[in-house]
């Protein structure tokens, strides 16, 4: 329900993050792990595990700085460096330190909701650490009548909503996923919106909050994509599944998706990402447009790699069983259709 | 097969696949296929290479 960002692919033109953030990313986590040695040892012993094993190397920080991951901890991070030519490294610590807990809090929760938890009940009381290291920090920069704390509330409290309502949803249409499925990720906004607040960023802020929320939608989209196979497995619906069974005719989602709704499901993101180049140039970040670049790289190899690989799928299925032409029903589906 | 059925096994049983690009005709005795020679021959001469990601590129673990 989260974005996981799960992909192994490894790409020579993907962004590597800076080393500053990398340097952030691993002491927030020795900070997490010190904290709970401090105040909760036995349950931090637990928890420890649990982070180690969400990421693929075995070590915490790395989870959070895979290069198709959605960027959390970048965007205030690039926030902050187009606001000032001099980031305040203490603050940005204490928010990289905070978004981790928000997001280990969120991860948490989801596994469990999603029926994807392992040792996730045994360690459900790490929430109140998670949540109460994710809000305490910004007491420390923002008192209680700031307006960071409507900005707060409203994102984090219409996150969780969402992802309340999507649980009973089995089909996920436009408005659903505008409405519901894009807004599970308003929580993306409260670090932005912390940094745009420090460097007293005015107008500007106004231009983080809007790319962020675009670039939140984007990656969704793009996880529904790149989750297809796995989410149809575990009964799971998605934006992209729900368009699959309206569109697949008399065939299986999976030939749907082989013959037509990959490509339908690239061209959607490609035409997105030039929405989200359009904001890009508001936020004075060439950041943001190294990492666009990167994404459209990307996306422009899987696009070739994949059909290539369905190609000969067809070809496969054209021999194995010659009688069923590989994708003759979607194509008369359509012309019925039509 | 089916598209479906291919794609299923091409993602989630690397066992399969891997009998698949290396002897199709031994898969197909194996798991009752019953392709012909001309089907088994035409099975060989496919370059498999571009599917061998595809698991990977949809976030599926060989199982």
């Amino acid at each position: 329900m989260i974005l996981r960002g799960t992909s192994s692919l490894t790409d020579p033109l993907e962004m590597r993050p800076d080393g500053q953030l990398r340097e952030l990313v691993n002491d927030a986590c020795a900070r997490i792990h010190a904290e709970f040695v401090r105040r909760a040892p036995f349950l931090g012993e637990q928890v420890r595990s649990w982070m180690a094993n969400l990421s693929p190397t075995g070590k915490a920080p790395e989870y959070f700085l895979r290069p198709h991951s959605f960027p959390l901890l970048n965007l205030p991070w690039w926030a902050a460096k187009s606001f000032a030519d001099e980031p305040d490294c203490e603050f940005l610590a204490d928010v990289v330190y905070s978004t981790i807990n928000g997001y280990y809090y969120i991860r948490l929760l989801d596994n469990l909701m999603d029926g994807h938890d392992t040792v996730e009940l045994n360690i459900l009381p790490a929430t109140a650490f998670f949540h109460t290291e994710f809000q305490a920090v910004y007491q420390r920069y923002f008192d209680a009548t700031h307006p960071f704390w409507e900005v707060f509330r409203t994102a984090w409290f219409s996150a969780s909503e969402a992802v309340t309502r999507e649980l009973k949803l089995d089909h996920i249409r436009q408005e659903d996923f505008e409405r519901v499925t894009v807004a599970k990720l308003a929580g993306a906004k409260i670090p932005v919106a912390a940094v745009g607040f420090h460097y007293g960023a005015g107008e500007r802020l106004r231009c983080w909050e809007e790319f962020t929320l675009a670039l939140s939608r984007w990656s969704q989209m793009e996880d529904d994509l790149f989750d297809w196979h796995n989410d149809l497995r575990h009964g799971k619906t998605s934006y992209f599944l729900t368009e699959a069974s309206r569109h697949k005719g008399f065939e299986s989602v999976e030939a749907w998706v082989i013959c037509e709704g990959f490509q339908r499901g690239m061209e959607a993101l490609r035409k997105d990402l030039s929405v989200l180049r359009r904001l890009a140039p508001s936020l004075h970040s060439l950041d943001v447009v190294r990492y666009l670049d990167s994404r459209e790289a990307i996306l422009e190899r899987l696009t070739v790699r994949i059909g290539g690989a369905f190609d000969v799928l067809k070809e496969v299925a054209r021999i194995t069983e010659p009688k069923a032409q590989a994708c003759d029903w979607i194509e008369f589906s359509k012309s019925e259709g039509s | 097969m089916t598209l479906k059925q291919l794609i299923d096994k091409v993602m989630s049983d690397y066992e399969w696949y891997q009998q698949l690009k290396k002897d199709p005709a031994e898969l197909s005795k194996l798991h009752g296929l019953n392709l012909n020679e001309r089907q088994i021959d035409a099975l060989r001469k496919i370059n498999y290479e571009s599917i061998d990601h595809l698991a990977e590129a949809f976030r599926e673990e060989f199982t």
